[in-house]
């Protein structure tokens, strides 16, 4: 069916009560840009809205946690749907589970044309341009015991365009059939686009990393759809601040003058891609050599972190360097393990642990008695076997560093 | 592994040092005090584990020698030679390790960590090597440190302590949680957080206080809303009172004139501007009489000028033509300048191209065409090179010839001059006659050279002939020989011809024969012997005979000679006289020769200068039939070719110029002369100048008309001239004709006759518009007055007094409606739309003005009532906005949370710390424990024995309390005692013991090293020490090497009693010493004569030294020697210990206490 080519916004997880974290400390020069970067990057969504004038706006929950947020969240995106709506642009909002549609306060009046698809029920709104349809755009607010199912969602009767808009993640294939043209989902802080036949299920991703987990570039999602029925999704970067993970591999005789250069290397690299948005770069060093072992022992990774954050992470915008981990050896000299001194009987303890699971550690041996019940026991639990097998993997570098007996180079 | 042989290169004191033939078991090497022992402890430490900072002071070696050296080991892997010399790399300390198999192969480095089994240089400095000062080190440490380095020392067999990382670890673990429930690092960030959570709950109110904030906000503002429409009705009340209030006059006004109106009643409309349109219409049609009859008499001055104007018909028909001729005015003149031009060009011209050619050396005729053509200058360029080849050749053989002339010249000139210095006129004459004169002095020299050889033969066989006369009877020896010969033979022949057989037997016939052939043969002899001599006489008397004759003839010939040289000198010197002359004439032969050449030479050069001089003619020749072909003059030269050739352009050019111009000229003065030609036709068809052609001239030339008219001067003369030409036609017939001004003439006549034809014409056409304007004002006039009575008519008058009374009476009407509108027009804007006519109809109507005045009153303070209600609630409501637009900036919760997040980042990295920590505690507790509890006993046991046998079973064990770090002794009577409360020699023993347990263990876990012990049974007494002496040989026994070095005779004596293999060390100021072990005997062999030893000299280490440290050593030995006297048995031993005149650190460290304690 030939229909008005359109276009149209779809974004996500603001997380607008959330600031930027996973950092042990934040420096005083980062400290607006960490609290601010969340809404900056909400605006450029309706920038970008008013910027390729969108028909309409999708927003695919986690907007705001109104419990956590204060009243700056509503009055914000009160004043950006403001916006939208001098402009005629529409914006259908389904709720998660932190912005269901009773958690916009009262006494903020949304405007009209913001419309908040109901809890637990589909609700599907025929989008008008110029007395025209364009599309139809269905919608589910997240629901407490209830996950959103496919079959919520029906297809245009009049084989218009249909747009279906929730949050949480679902299985591709239970999306291919269901004659929806645009799956818009929300619920993955990573933008991705699943396979699933002729649907286009996309998950836009929230528009600011938060945590150094959530590397690389992250925005909202312009989708524009062609007199034919195809839709053509391209990224809108919204984010201000981006988080970047590098590693660098060290081998045998790869010094520090030349491990530094490499950074340096590296971060003008960054520096020069991505000239406009705050960097926070967390490196890792892995591999191995006698400057891997100088860097895990001695202060030798601080000074070099030091060095790079007053040389790349004072300027505008920045390139802060969040850390410098030193990654212990994936394996350590098989020797060691053969070895008839303190070293090789600790080695040799610590892979039984490692490869009998069920071996309890009883750490909370090293709790005061008073408190193994209290806040201090979860730190003697594993939260996962993964967890315990790298806490068994660095208490092995780590024995094997002390026990190597050589003086750390400072 | 065990050490065999020992070879120092150079180390300490000692240079090339062998020690060799060391047993596997027990090694005793005595040496007094300085006698390198230490040195040599040393030197096996830096042979397995390298020249370390400390040890570098030993090199460079003291007394020579390459720094380093080798020890052979043999091990289960082989035996090896260990060699690791020191060097040095561009200043930097360097080393090189060797380790050799016997057939020479080599092993990497890595195998020497084989051969000591991994053992590090830690562990081997305080285990297996040690000294004095390793054993008492612990003397010097607290009783807890001694304890725990103790404890250390037996459970730690790694070079780090077990006890120190578990310690370290558990003081990091317990800064972030402690096991006792202390503050730690976790607990406080848990404090933190909690203290952040309870702030972010507070925090949280904030939504509450929004809400409740907003909902005020929203009544207070739906309020607002309700008070500001009721304010405005209110205020909309007022406004219209005073509205009415304000046009109330007018309004009053309004209704009057509207009363007036209509007592005036209805009158019919009068048209509009009545009056004035009847004024109108009278003022026109008078003007229009007016300017009728000026326009009348207007017309009559015209017909009057018009009749005093005439017409030349004849220049009238003529008038095109001159219009025609005149319109090409410009180019008669641009013609008559152009040839003008031309002739002045020509003339320069001329005159440039006559000077050029006369420059070029060209006269008469010549084809500027060709000398332009490159080709023909270049046709010309081949005979002229031929000529001027042709010249230079003629001139070179000139040259050439004038040369050889010259030099025949020359030559003759010096031959003439040389002959005649000798009187000679002719060369070859006087060389003959020279060459006659030598000839002749020659042969009369050789004549009497040959006389006199025929005089010296001559005498020789004078001499001979004497000789042979004497030989004519034969010497007296060869007579008796061959009569001897005959007797003899005669005697035989005789004896075999008579007694054949009485004396020979069967030979006298063969002797008979024999004798017989002797007497012939003596008799044959001596007749041809004097036969011979006979001859021989007869020859040399011929050969006198001659040589006489000979002699005879030579004379007759120099006899001939001397005639014929007329006297002159026969002596050698006139010989060479001759000689020398001849040999000066033959030196002018090759001045002759030269000569002869140079006159050969000049005839061939004249040869030469005929056969150029006829080969230039010939070039001449074409060179001048080229010029002819080239169209060139003939004496044109060759020189002259590039110069043609550079310049023959431009004079072609200019002469190409030339004739363009001069053609140029010719057509100017043709079509210049046409034109004067249709010029003074034109003239005589106007009637100005009848046969005016026969007046024109060809002789006369444009360029002389210029410059007549140049001459004339201004213009307004020649203008003149020009004027009496056209009005005196016999001008025409001069020789001063001048077309141009003819034709200017001519255009000027037409002009005026032009102006009057115009003139008239404009008289007729301005008479007819006249006379046309006087008929229109006419018309104009009766419509006007039909217009009028029009106006009456419509008006509905007959006559124009009516007319105008009853204008007044409708002009009044007029005046009243307009001032009512102009009234109405007031209200309509003092009300300005806001409010209706109607309601301020209402409010006027009552007309009750008391009334209205107290309803606005009344009306105006409502309206302020809630004025100050609204603006209540308005301050009121922006007091909410503001506190609004704060909750909307508060960012206390975003920062809280950012300050939680950070707090949890570190909180959760600290608990996995903690958890790292913990577990690497955990698995090293358990392995603490099991070397207590396994490893530790056993090694404890093995050093009870050992410590039972050295104290000769006063103490029994040496065990410690589990989890503790201390060692506890038990004597015999089994009471635990400290090692602090043991006296030294007692904790002598009982470290021994321990070190012998410790190398027991590592020989049982496969590191089976020697045991390396200097000096450490220096505080032992007999007893002690025979005990010890059993040990160590027992535990030599026990298949472990030990090398016990010693100062002390009493010891070796002891070691030497059981056997041991012993050594000596005496003076290492001898280089080059050989030890040999022996179980029974010891061998110094020095391998090379003793030299003197060099003067000692400080180390580097001393030489580094400062002054102060150096006095402070000075008084420490002054101390230490009077405590020597005092305690032998203590700090003097240690001082021995340094024995080799070397200081390390420990020493320095040391001195300086003790200097400390000294003061």
């Amino acid at each position: 069916m030939s229909s008005r080519p359109f276009r149209f916004i779809h974004a996500g997880d603001f997380h607008l009560e959330r600031p930027l974290m996973g950092v042990a400390e934040v420096p005083d020069h980062l400290r607006e840009v960490f609290l601010e970067a969340p809404f900056f990057a909400a605006k450029c969504v309706f920038d970008a809205a008013l910027a390729e004038d969108a028909d309409f706006l999708v927003l695919t929950g986690g907007i705001f946690n109104a419990s956590e947020m204060g009243p700056r969240g509503p009055i914000f995106l009160g004043e950006q749907f403001v916006r939208l709506a001098e402009r005629g642009i529409d914006v259908f909002w389904a709720g998660s589970m932190i912005d269901p549609p009773e958690s916009w306060p009262a006494a903020v009046k949304l405007p009209q044309n913001v419309r908040f698809f109901p809890r637990g029920r589909a609700e599907g709104v025929l989008v008008q341009r110029d007395a025209v349809p364009l599309a139809r755009v269905a919608g589910i607010s997240c629901e407490a015991n209830r996950q959103w199912r496919p079959d919520d969602f029906v297809p245009d009767p009049a084989g218009l365009f249909t747009v279906a808009v929730a949050h949480g993640e679902m299985e591709p294939d239970a999306l291919r059939t269901r004659g929806i043209n645009y799956w818009a989902l929300g619920g993955r802080h990573d933008r991705s686009m699943p396979p699933s036949g002729d649907a286009l299920v996309h998950y836009c991703g929230t528009t600011q990393g938060r945590c150094p987990e959530e590397t690389g570039v992250h925005g909202c999602t312009l989708v524009q759809v062609d007199s034919q029925g195809q839709a053509r999704t391209s990224l809108i970067p919204t984010d201000s601040v981006r988080w970047i993970g590098e590693r660098i591999t060290l081998d045998q005789s790869t010094s520090l003058d030349e491990l530094e250069g490499r950074l340096r290397e590296r971060m003008q690299v960054l520096r020069e891609t991505m000239p406009a948005v705050v960097l926070l770069i967390s490196w890792k060093i892995a591999g191995q050599g006698p400057l891997l072992d100088r860097l895990r022992r001695g202060k030798s990774a601080n000074d070099l972190l030091e060095r790079l954050r007053g040389d790349f992470g004072l300027g505008k915008p920045a390139a802060w360097s969040t850390a410098l981990d030193v990654e212990p050896p994936d394996t350590l000299p098989p020797e060691w393990y053969e070895q008839e001194t303190i070293r090789g009987d600790f080695l040799r303890a610590v892979r039984m642990f490692q490869m009998n699971g069920a071996e309890p550690l009883r750490l909370e041996e090293y709790l005061a008695p008073c408190d193994r019940d209290g806040q201090l026991a979860a730190a003697v639990t594993f939260p996962s076997e993964a967890a315990r097998r790298k806490v068994l993997c660095e208490a092995a570098a780590l024995g094997a560093d002390l026990l190597t007996g050589e003086e750390p180079n400072a | 592994m065990k050490i065999n042989n020992i070879h120092i290169e150079g180390y300490g004191v000692w240079s090339d040092l062998k020690v060799e033939r060391f047993a596997d078991s027990l090694n005793v090497i005595h040496g007094p005090n300085e006698a390198g022992k230490t040195t040599l402890l040393q030197f096996i430490r830096s042979v397995f584990y390298g020249y370390s900072p400390q040890r570098r002071r030993y090199l460079p070696p003291f007394h020579g020698g390459l720094p380093g050296g080798a020890i052979d080991v043999a091990s289960p892997n082989g035996r090896f030679q260990i060699k690791r010399i020191y060097t040095e790399n561009n200043g930097a300390p360097d080393e090189q390790l060797t380790l050799t198999a016997p057939d020479g192969v080599r092993q990497g480095e890595h195998f020497l960590k084989v051969l000591l089994s991994n053992v590090d240089e830690k562990v081997f400095n305080n285990v297996f090597a040690v000294g004095l000062r390793e054993i008492q080190e612990l003397n010097t440490l607290s009783d807890t440190d001694a304890a725990e380095m103790l404890y250390n020392l037996t459970v730690g067999m790694d070079r780090v302590s077990l006890v120190e990382v578990l310690k370290e670890l558990e003081a990091s673990r317990n800064r972030l949680i402690d096991a006792g429930g202390g503050h730690c690092l976790v607990l406080q960030l848990l404090a933190d957080r909690a203290k952040m959570l309870a702030e972010i709950d507070d925090l949280a109110s904030l939504n509450n206080r929004y809400a409740r904030i907003a909902a005020e906000y929203a009544t207070i503002d739906s309020e607002v809303a309700r008070l500001e429409e009721e304010a405005n009705r209110v205020e909309h009340q007022v406004e219209v009172m005073d509205l009415a209030a304000a046009v109330r006059n007018r309004w009053l006004r309004r209704a009057e004139l509207d009363e007036q109106l209509d007592a005036l009643g209805r009158r019919p409309d009068m048209p509009t501007n009545a009056v004035e349109r009847l004024d109108s219409l009278n003022s026109r049609i008078e003007q229009r009489r007016k300017r009728m009859e000026r326009l009348s008499r207007r017309r009559e001055e015209l017909r009057r000028e018009f009749r005093s104007l005439k017409i030349n018909d004849l220049l009238r028909r003529q008038t095109p033509r001159i219009e025609a001729v005149v319109e090409q005015e410009p180019w008669i003149a641009r013609l008559q300048t152009e040839v003008g031009e031309l002739e002045t060009e020509i003339g320069r011209l001329d005159a440039q191209l006559a000077a050029e050619a006369g420059r070029l050396g060209l006269s008469g005729n010549y084809d500027a065409a060709i000398i332009q053509s490159s080709d023909a200058i270049r046709s010309l360029r081949a005979p002229a090179g031929e000529m001027q080849e042709a010249r230079n050749r003629l001139n070179d053989a000139k040259r050439q010839a004038e040369n050889a002339r010259a030099a025949a010249e020359s030559l003759s000139r010096e031959l003439q001059s040389a002959l005649t210095a000798r009187g000679e006129h002719d060369l070859s004459a006087a060389m003959k006659r020279a060459d006659d004169a030598v000839q002749l002095v020659r042969r009369r020299s050789q004549i009497d050279e040959q006389i006199d050889r025929y005089n010296e033969y001559l005498a020789e066989l004078e001499e001979r002939r004497r000789t042979l006369v004497d030989r004519q009877l034969l010497p007296g020896w060869l007579v008796f020989g061959l009569g001897a010969f005959f007797v003899l033979g005669a005697v035989l022949l005789l004896t075999g011809l008579f007694m054949p057989e009485s004396f020979v037997g069967t030979t006298g016939l063969t002797l008979a024969i024999l004798g017989g052939v002797g007497c012939a043969a003596a008799v044959f002899a001596k007749v041809m012997l004097e036969r011979l001599n006979l001859r021989q006489l007869e020859s040399c008397r011929i050969e006198i005979e001659q040589t006489k004759s000979q002699i005879a003839e030579a004379e007759k010939e120099r006899d001939s000679f001397t005639a014929r040289s007329n006297g002159d000198d026969r002596s050698s010197s006139g010989l060479r006289a001759a000689e020398r002359e001849l040999a000066a004439l033959k030196e002018l032969n090759p001045l002759a020769a030269r000569r002869d050449a140079a006159r050969t030479e000049a005839e061939a050069a004249e040869q030469l200068v005929d056969a150029a001089r006829e080969a230039a003619r010939a070039t001449k020749r074409r060179w001048r039939q080229a010029l002819n072909a080239a169209g060139l003059p003939d004496d044109v030269l060759p020189k002259q070719l590039s110069q043609l050739a550079r310049n023959g352009g431009r004079i072609a050019d200019m002469k190409r110029r030339l004739t363009e111009r001069r053609e140029e000229l010719t057509c100017r003065r043709r079509e210049f002369e046409s034109l004067g030609v249709r010029v003074s036709q034109l003239a005589a068809d106007a009637g100005l100048l009848p046969g005016a052609t026969a007046g024109w001239s060809s002789t006369v030339s444009p360029g002389d008309m210029t410059s007549t008219a140049g001459q004339a001067g201004s213009g307004a003369l020649f203008q003149q001239t020009v004027n009496q030409q056209v009005f005196n036609p016999q001008a025409f017939n001069s020789q001063v004709f001048n077309p141009l001004e003819t034709l200017r003439s001519l255009a000027d006549a037409a002009s005026r006759q032009q102006t009057t034809v115009a003139r008239r014409e404009a008289i007729r056409r301005q008479s007819r518009r006249i006379r046309n304007a006087v008929a229109g004002y006419e018309e104009s006039i009766g419509r006007l007055k039909h217009r009028r009575r029009q106006l009456l008519i419509e008006s509905g008058v007959k006559s124009e007094e009516e007319f105008r009374r009853r204008a007044l009476e409708y002009e009044r009407q007029v005046s009243l409606r307009d001032q009512r509108d102009a009234i109405d027009r007031e209200i309509e804007a003092a009300l300005a739309s806001r409010c209706s006519p109607e309601a301020v109809a209402r409010q006027l109507d009552d007309d009750q003005s008391a009334a209205l005045e107290q309803r606005r009153a009344e009306t105006r303070q409502r309206a302020a009532a809630i004025r100050e209600k609204l603006g209540g609630l308005l301050e009121h409501r922006g007091r909410l906005r503001e506190q609004i637009d704060t909750l909307a900036c508060d960012r206390r919760l975003a920062e809280k949370r950012l300050d939680l997040a950070v707090l949890e980042t570190r909180l959760r990295d600290a608990v996995h710390r903690w958890r790292t920590q913990a577990v690497a505690c955990r698995v090293l507790a358990a392995i603490r424990k099991t070397y207590e509890q396994d490893r530790q006993p056993e090694t404890l046991r093995e050093a009870s024995g050992y410590l039972e046998r050295l104290t000769g079973g006063r103490y029994r064990r040496v065990w410690t309390p589990l989890g503790e770090s201390s060692l506890r002794i038990d004597d015999a009577e089994g009471r635990a005692m400290s090692v602090e409360s043991l006296s030294r020699g007692t904790r002598e023993q009982l470290f021994l013991a321990l070190r012998l347990a410790l190398a027991s263990a590592y020989a049982r876990r496969g590191a089976p090293l020697p045991l390396v012990l200097d000096d450490v049974l220096v505080n032992f007494d007999d007893d002690r020490a025979k005990a010890a002496v059993a040990v160590l040989r027992d535990f030599a026994d026990a298949g472990h090497q030990m090398l016990v070095f010693t100062c002390h005779e009493h010891i070796y004596k002891l070691f030497k009693s059981l056997k041991t293999a012993v050594g000596l060390l005496s003076d290492n100021s001898e280089p080059g010493q050989l030890i040999t072990l022996d179980a029974d005997k010891t061998e110094v062999k020095p391998k090379q004569e003793k030299r003197p030893a060099p003067p000692r000299r400080k180390t580097p280490a001393k030489q580094s030294k400062p002054k102060s440290k150096q006095r402070s050593a000075a008084k420490i030995q002054v101390v230490e020697e009077k405590e020597d006297d005092e305690s032998l048995d203590d700090e003097s031993l240690w001082d021995e210990d340094n024995d080799d005149g070397y200081l390390d650190e420990d020493d320095e460290n040391d001195i300086d206490g003790a200097a400390l304690v000294a003061r």
